[in-house]
């Protein structure tokens, strides 16, 4: 019979009292483990908004309501940009850095759905945080020739019960009371667990078609207003500029067939249709630069000096790194080429606002909570240590019998140790078991609300911390009534 | 196997003054044999074994058991020496009431370092007549059950010396004899010395030596004499 026995016994002989003081321990752990898996829900959800692209295009201004409105769809944009930016991504200007360019207008809401006008290249350009491609759980995504088509998220879909051939529409009535016309539903997005579960697609030349005839039925106004004329002749200029560098590919012109084909307004040619519109950002997927294999380090170094825009022979490729290092330079230099030549417009990387943000704001909050939660576990700890040393008046008995049995000091001192060490674990370990299990119970919820998978039973790294924490906790706590066991008048505590 | 040379034992009253309990010039004890010691309440039989047992320290003097002058030890060794060297039965047996009687048997291995050894607690529990009663807690078990799980426990360790303090007191008149007779058989079975502190004739008479404290102890000679004296000047003025 070891010493851990020994305490184990007397945990056990005091049943009702050594299990309330577990409680009270497991309490406090389960608390920081909710946490941690809110923490980590929270993060999820934030690192699952911006992937697949690697710049968004918008309006100057904050960059953080920038990435808010694009992203998460949280708010209307409080200002646009021209159409024709989204065009001059496109041109060889920008070919260097820019892989593909996916226009965005975010406009009303479709029972409090944000919907977002955009083309076919959102869903075959961009993909999903996993990295594969967008799938649909039900019909199929619309073509650009789709004027009227929509394509719904999981939840929309799911909250809604609107389907494949259903009738969507959104915004005010106009002028003369009425609705414009409705998007049908082409295709029902698979659960992706980000913003766009909850969103609503419809093709962007739809949307324009519609807020053309209606301007009055929507909060946000995407047509040219009369004060901007003067940039739109600058940006013309600039325009021009980049129509002779244009280098319509396959897919540029099917996108610009639909749109004359479609068009039926008078007095507008292709050119001056597209000037005319504005969107709220441009989504910007990179190029990934490459460098010969065998490159020196310096050449390396001074392929990357070049970036972005520098052209490297793509025979062979160097490390992913090397390749990673390029492309993110790229990357980092972008916004400034852009900023510096879009005077009116900005671009900003998601993925670095929502980190900073995330890193300063629910960061913080998240300290907070989990310094409050660890508040939790010392409190339970001081009851532990209440609750034991309360109990030492009636085990001094014990403690002398075990002293006359042989046992020194420092073993009957070991073994009340032990015991309050148990305790903490035993109640850390149901901590463990109560918050994950509260995580389990939440898990639908937080899917219905955020849209984010928890897998509750998953444990992170940051958990095993909580052992021997609880351990140097129990030790601490554990030392007092340690030292009353230590110090038990054998002779004294034994007369009868 | 057992010498105690001019043992003295006091405490410290409140006012500074030295209470003295004991004052034994010598007193013997071969190994194997069973003494019964007996004396009024009062006259320091607890302090007695518990001196012996090096749960106390004397004041002054020599406990000489197997050779070893306890009181030279210190502290963590005499605990050390009690486990492996002494087995104590209690008045009120001692069992701990969150452990089996074989966990009680073996809770007095685990501190004397040797490691458990089951299937000693088994057989000694069986010779006390309770090998039904492995895994019963005390608080399943009737007062003489509790001793005679308390007698295994003593001997557990193979101890070469047993002290037993009024083990009768808190047993019924049944199992009274019952739990003597497993002590002395055990006792002299294993072959280890035996002292039983008592002041029940019926116990005594069974014993070949028996010691009266006020004969070992001057202190409680004293006290003796100062009471008959006392009785007998109250006679007088009467």
């Amino acid at each position: 019979m070891n010493l851990w026995k020994i305490a184990y016994r007397s945990i056990q002989h005091r049943t009702l009292a050594s299990s309330l003081t577990a409680l009270s321990i497991s309490l406090g752990v389960a608390l920081v483990v909710t946490v941690l898996v809110i923490n980590g829900v929270i993060s999820k959800s934030f690192q699952q908004g911006a992937q697949g692209y690697d710049l968004i295009l918008g309006p100057k201004g904050s960059e953080l309501e920038l990435v808010m409105s694009t992203v998460f769809y949280n708010r209307k944009p409080m200002s646009l940009i021209p159409y024709r930016y989204y065009d001059l991504l496109r041109t060889s200007r920008y070919s260097a850095e820019v892989d593909s360019a996916v226009p965005i207008a975010r406009t009303d809401n479709f029972m409090d759905y944000p919907v977002i006008a955009t083309n076919t290249d959102y869903f075959r350009k961009i993909v999903k945080s996993d990295g594969k491609p967008y799938t649909l759980r039900d019909g199929e995504f619309f073509k650009n020739t789709d004027t009227y088509g929509a394509v719904i998220g999981y939840t929309v879909a799911k909250q809604t019960g609107r389907k494949v051939g259903d009738q969507i529409q959104f915004g005010h009535s106009g002028p003369d009371g009425e609705l414009h016309e409705p998007f049908t539903v082409v295709g029902v997005l698979d659960h992706t667990g980000s913003p766009n579960d909850r969103a609503v697609f419809v093709n962007l030349e739809g949307f324009y078609k519609q807020h053309e005839h209606q301007q009055s039925a929507f909060d946000v106004d995407y047509s040219l207003v009369e004060a901007e004329k003067q940039e739109r002749l600058a940006a013309n200029r600039h325009g021009e500029e980049a129509d002779a560098d244009h280098d319509h590919d396959a897919d540029h012109d099917a996108d610009h067939e639909h749109a004359e084909a479609d068009h039926d307004h008078e007095g507008h040619d292709h050119d001056g249709h597209d000037h005319e519109r504005r969107l709220s950002a441009v989504l910007i997927i990179t190029k990934e630069k490459s460098v010969e294999i065998g490159a020196t380090a310096a050449d390396v170094d001074r392929a990357m000096e070049q970036a972005p825009g520098v052209e490297i022979e793509e025979t062979q490729l160097v490390s992913k790194k090397q390749k990673r290092k390029v492309h993110d330079l790229a990357v980092t230099a972008l916004p400034e080429k852009l900023s510096g030549e879009l005077l009116d417009a900005q671009a900003v990387a998601p993925v670095s606002v929502i980190t900073s943000f995330y890193q300063d704001v629910i960061g913080n909050i998240r300290y907070v909570l989990i310094i409050f939660a660890v508040q939790v576990i010392i409190v339970a700890g001081i009851g532990m240590m209440v609750s034991i040393y309360n109990s030492m008046s009636e085990r001094r008995q014990e403690i002398a019998i075990m002293r006359a049995l042989g046992a020194k000091r420092t073993t009957v001192m070991a073994i009340i140790l032990f015991e309050s060490i148990l305790l903490s674990l035993g109640g850390g370990f149901l901590g463990l078991i109560i918050g994950h299990g509260l995580a389990a119970a939440i898990s639908p919820w937080v899917m219905e609300y955020s849209n984010v998978l928890i897998r509750p039973w998953d444990f992170q790294l940051v958990e095993l911390i909580l052992i021997p924490g609880l351990v140097i906790l129990a030790s601490i706590v554990g030392y007092l009534p340690a030292v009353v066991a230590y110090r038990t008048d054998v002779a004294q505590s034994l007369q009868p | 196997m057992l010498e105690l040379r001019q043992l003295k034992k006091s405490y410290k009253e409140p006012d500074g003054s030295e209470l003295p309990i004991l004052d034994v010039p010598r007193w013997s004890v071969d190994a194997g044999e069973q003494v019964v010691v007996i004396g009024p309440s009062g006259c320091g039989k607890t302090t007695l074994l518990h001196i012996i047992a090096g749960i106390l320290k004397p004041t002054s003097g020599h406990v000489l058991i197997d050779g070893w002058d306890t009181p030279l030890l210190n502290e963590s060794e005499r605990d050390q020496f009690r486990a492996r060297r002494i087995g104590y039965v209690f008045q009120t047996f001692n069992l701990l009431p969150g452990f089996s009687a074989l966990e009680n048997v073996m809770l007095g291995m685990a501190f004397a370092g040797k490691g458990s050894d089951k299937h000693r607690a088994v057989d000694l529990l069986k010779r006390v007549g309770l090998g039904h009663r492995l895994h019963h807690k005390p608080g399943q078990m009737s007062v003489g059950e509790q001793q005679r799980v308390s007698v295994a426990r003593a001997l557990a360790n193979k101890p070469k010396l047993v002290l037993a303090d009024e083990p009768t007191a808190n047993v019924d008149v049944g199992n009274q004899q019952l739990v003597i007779d497993m002590l002395r058989n055990t006792c002299r079975e294993e072959e280890v010395a035996l002292i039983i502190v008592t002041h029940a004739p019926q116990v005594s008479e069974q014993f070949d030596r028996v010691d009266r404290l006020t004969d070992i102890n001057l202190v409680a000679k004293r006290k003796v004499e100062e009471m008959e004296h006392h009785n007998a000047h109250a006679q007088e003025v009467k």
